[in-house]
């Protein structure tokens, strides 16, 4: 409806335009006051009582207040004539106050959260802001914890996000820029990048692929995966969220570009590529050699959580000269009596993890301790002693299941729990075979992958030892600021 | 034999689920070369699924068995060729 | 049609490297060492010269038609119809030439790992995953070519160096005990395959990057010599450990690997190394795949080269599971035929093309003179 209604210069024209706008919506409020000598001058008031601040609605004071700070005169004289003069001729001088030109515009504002106030004899209207909506605490995010370091999250609130940012930022080089999309939702959505660090070719990818957004109701940060993202067809993330400021300055650093929508409070970074799914901003708070470690630990954890089962799968069907001879004695031990072969053992105990995972997001918390203790007597104790499952079993199941959770994006985790499964069905029935033929098919996949343009495996396979330094190994800050890492970069 | 042709069907039916599409805007060229091509493979998979031995790809090199025996025996008279 | 893709000179080699390694470092030792006992390294030598020569031929070629593949410049150079003539050869091996790898990885695991599994399952997998990888095109396998290749090079090194320990150098000697004959038949083996294959990447070379292609020369003999070396230390470890049983045993770093004995743990790993080793096999497929729709694309003039890939692939398959199912048949046409045979339909076009070019080249000069 972009028809441009003016305001007419009628009040009584005005008060029907609104009330037929925001007929049925109760939580409209219009007020009528006069002013003037004789109190022969009319306006009326609007604003959604659910969006203002309380202590702003006594409006007739209000407004009178705004008219004798403008110091047009003492508040019994004030003639529509000299407020049409003071706001038409002089801009408002006053940083809270508007002009509103056109009807759409008056009803824009009010559902942004402003009060308007209409004047009789005047065809524009005056608004100012008094948005006041629930807010949390920025307190420590739930997902991304630490040690050390800052313990501030983002919150839903895209103004404040963009605030704290550019306090951490403090040059003119930090770029924001501003997108509405969602014909009904009208979301604000945010993308800012370090001019100068970021690869332009990247940046102008990203504006093309934003702007095919139109009518869509974005709700949260992720739904502009669908857009931002080149392949959502493949099990891998191609972009990485964070609820942490300081996981976004360092991704700004480096020249990636972040996104945000207000009433979200995650960020999105792109472009991804495989190996910062393993990096956190945690790992630059510590020593060098101590973060190099944890990163081989969580490399680790990713071949468990792909590998593990079928690597058992494979040497205990397949290939059991492999395991040395004692401890294979005790795995055959523990599987006499099981009736299913290995591959139908681990399918069900993977199953039984899964649901007991997915149970566990929904649990109110005074059950909480309950699924725990349900989870550890049907799936340990009672499975083994049924004979359904084998201690090994559960052993490797339990592992892959907390090696998935030392990864720090959770996206890439559950990228691997999608591709344990058919990585079980080729051990199966091709033994380690099958397994390497897996790991070529995903390797393959992750090769032709691509994220915003740049390959997914930008580090490693265009070997850039530049990028590497930052990858498996942390290398001391003095070291990975000698040059600049990005190839755009070093071209300068 | 079933193993053989049910594996047979199912590539062929992957395959050209694949390939329709690619197919349908495809010049006319690319389609003769495709349909020769399918020829060949409908020629050897009947070879393959019924086990016969027919003539092949082999039965061509094997024309060559000879003259290379000879070479062989040019090159190293004392060892004679296993 | 997607805009052409370009690869740098460095993934070019080590393409070219993981090719003539892959399948040769596992088959080519026993042959070699069954023909000529301990003077196989030097049949390797003599037939890495020949290599070289091919090479040399190649690159010049390639230096005289920069941009155009080997289709387009035998066109030029020899017209239409010759080109159909010789390079119709060409085609039919390369497509037995794909399959044969896979009949020889068939083999590999029928006799060592897998002897249950049918070798259609497993050949039937082998092609689905190398047609995807050509689907993928040439920039996506130069990607993943470094660190295969440095998969294949570990498990290689490690396998030689896990059998230190039982080497017996003084299996080498004596050297010669036969006579010259029987290092000469092996050099011929070794030419056969895989050395005389190199002349196909004559169909890939163009593809290489415009700032590249001074440094191309280099980079291709580096990755010949690197080739070279590496299977001369396979041979050489493998006749240092089995002594005078090498030529009896096939797939030689496989019985290396099954000797390999480390404190109990490090025990039998055979399969683990066998696993590795397949990478190079797969790779070398991938390749000859994707040389092979390239050259028919460009010899028959199509638009679109991606709609071969499925058919071509199939039809190796089924080629790979229709002929030469009896292990000794195998063994004979690698053995005695496939030199020949390689000579004709790959190396006899590309000499051909490099002389007649030489030729023209020198009398446009005598012309000019």
């Amino acid at each position: 409806m972009k028809t441009y209604l003016s305001i007419s210069s009628s009040l009584e024209q005005n008060l029907k335009t609104i009330e037929a706008y925001f007929d049925n919506c109760k939580d409209l409020k219009i007020t009528s006051w006069r002013f003037g000598a004789d109190l022969e001058n009319t306006a009326f008031t609007v604003y959604f009582d659910t969006l203002i601040k309380q202590d702003q609605t006594n409006d007739v004071k209000k407004a009178l207040h705004i008219l004798v700070s403008e110091d047009i005169g003492p508040a019994l004289t004030i003639t529509i004539e000299d407020i049409i003069h003071f706001f038409e001729k002089q801009d408002t001088a006053s940083p809270s106050t508007e002009r509103v030109e056109t009807m759409d515009q008056a009803v824009q504002s009010i559902l942004d959260g402003e009060v308007v106030i209409f004047f009789n004899r005047w065809d524009k209207a005056l608004s100012y802001a008094a948005l006041d909506v629930e807010q949390r605490q920025a307190t420590e995010p739930i997902t991304e914890p630490s040690v050390q370091g800052p313990h501030v999250s983002f919150i839903e609130n895209l103004d404040r996000n963009i605030g704290v940012l550019r306090s951490l930022l403090k040059t003119p080089k930090l770029k924001f820029e501003f997108y509405c999309a969602g014909e009904l939702s009208q979301r604000k959505i945010m993308f800012g990048y370090l001019d100068g660090t970021v690869n332009p070719e990247t940046l102008n990818e990203f504006k093309q692929r934003i702007a095919k957004i139109n009518k869509e109701e974005i709700l949260d940060t992720s739904y502009l995966e669908e857009w931002i993202g080149d392949s959502m067809y493949s099990p891998f993330p191609q972009v990485r969220y964070t609820e942490r400021p300081d996981n976004a300055i360092s991704a700004l650093l480096d020249g990636k570009i972040i996104t945000m929508v207000n009433g979200s409070p995650s960020i999105l970074i792109c472009p991804g590529s495989f190996l910062e799914f393993f990096i956190t901003s945690e790992d630059y708070y510590y020593r060098p050699i101590f973060s190099s470690l944890i990163r081989w630990i969580r490399v680790a954890a990713f071949i468990i959580a792909l590998m593990l089962p079928s690597t058992y799968i494979a040497l205990s069907t397949f290939h059991s000269e492999l395991i040395p001879t004692v401890l294979l004695l005790a795995i055959l031990n523990t599987r006499e009596g099981i009736p299913f072969p290995v591959m139908v053992e681990a399918l069900i105990m993977e199953f039984f993890f899964e649901l007991l995972r997915e149970a566990g997001i929904r649990l109110p918390r005074p059950i909480g301790s309950a699924v725990s203790i349900v989870g550890a007597l049907v799936i340990g104790e009672a499975a083994i002693q049924s004979q359904i499952a084998s201690p090994v079993m559960v052993i490797v199941v339990a592992l892959t299941g907390i090696a998935s959770f030392a990864l720090p994006q959770y996206n890439m985790a559950i990228a691997i729990r999608i591709l344990r499964f058919p990585l079980m069905f080729l051990a199966a029935t091709f033994g380690g075979l099958g397994i390497m033929f897996g790991f070529i098919l995903i390797y393959l996949h992750l090769a032709t992958l691509r994220s915003l343009g740049q390959p997914y495996l930008a580090a490693l396979t265009p070997l850039d030892w530049n990028k590497l330094r930052d990858a498996l190994i942390v290398f001391p800050r003095k070291v990975l600021l000698h040059s600049p890492r990005s190839k755009h970069m070093r071209k300068k | 034999m079933f193993g053989r042709l049910i594996c047979v069907l199912v590539l062929a039916a992957a395959m050209l689920a694949c390939d329709i599409p690619k197919f349908k805007i495809a010049a006319p060229r690319d389609r003769v070369v495709y349909g020769a091509l399918f020829g060949i493979l409908t020629y050897l998979s009947f070879l393959f699924v019924a086990s016969i031995h027919g003539p092949n790809v082999d039965s061509v090199f094997n024309l060559l068995a000879a003259p290379a025996k000879q070479i062989i025996q040019w090159i190293d008279p004392a060892k004679s060729s296993s | 049609m997607r805009k052409q893709e370009r690869i740098s000179s460095v993934q070019m080699s080590m393409l070219f490297l993981i090719f003539m390694t892959g399948s040769s470092i596992v088959i080519i030792p026993a042959p070699l060492t069954g023909m000529a006992g301990n003077g196989a390294w030097i049949s390797l030598l003599i037939a890495y010269t020949l290599g070289m020569l091919l090479m040399t031929a190649l690159l010049y070629l390639y230096k005289q038609f920069p941009d155009q593949s080997l289709v387009e410049y035998s066109r030029i150079t020899l017209g239409n119809g010759l080109t159909m003539i010789l390079l119709l050869p060409f085609t039919c091996v390369m497509f037995w030439n794909v399959a044969g790898i896979v009949i020889e990885i068939g083999t590999f695991f029928k006799s060592t790992m897998l002897k249950e599994t049918p070798t259609y399952a497993v050949s039937t997998l082998f092609f689905i995953t190398i047609a995807l990888s050509a689907l993928a095109g040439i920039e996506v396998m130069a990607r993943m070519a470094a660190v295969l290749l440095a998969l294949m090079f570990g498990c290689i090194i490690l396998v030689l160096a896990l059998v230190g320990p039982l080497y017996h150098p003084e299996y080498l000697l004596p050297v010669l005990p036969d006579g010259i004959g029987p290092v000469l038949h092996a050099a011929y083996i070794a030419y056969g395959f895989p050395y005389s294959e190199l002349v196909i990447f004559a169909v890939v070379l163009p593809l290489i990057k415009a700032k590249d292609k001074s440094k191309v020369g280099k980079h291709m003999y580096l990755a010949l010599i690197v080739n070279t070396l590496t299977t001369l230390a396979s041979v050489i470890c493998s006749i240092m450990v089995l002594g005078p049983l090498s030529g009896d045993l096939k797939y030689s770093l496989y019985q290396l690997a099954r000797l390999i004995f480390v404190q109990e743990i490090i025990e039998r790993i055979e399969s683990v190394i066998g696993f590795s080793l397949i990478v190079g096999f797969y790779f070398k497929a991938s390749l000859l795949l994707l040389i092979l729709i390239k050259f028919l694309a460009q010899l028959l003039r199509l638009n679109s080269e991606r709609l071969l890939v499925f058919p071509v692939a199939f039809i190796c398959l089924m080629l790979s599971l229709t002929t030469y199912t009896n292990e000794a048949d195998l063994e004979e046409v690698v053995n005695i035929t496939w030199p020949l045979l390689n000579n004709i339909a790959y190396v006899l076009p590309v000499l051909l093309l490099a002389l007649v070019a030489f030729i023209r080249k020198h009398r446009k000069g005598d012309k000019i003179d």
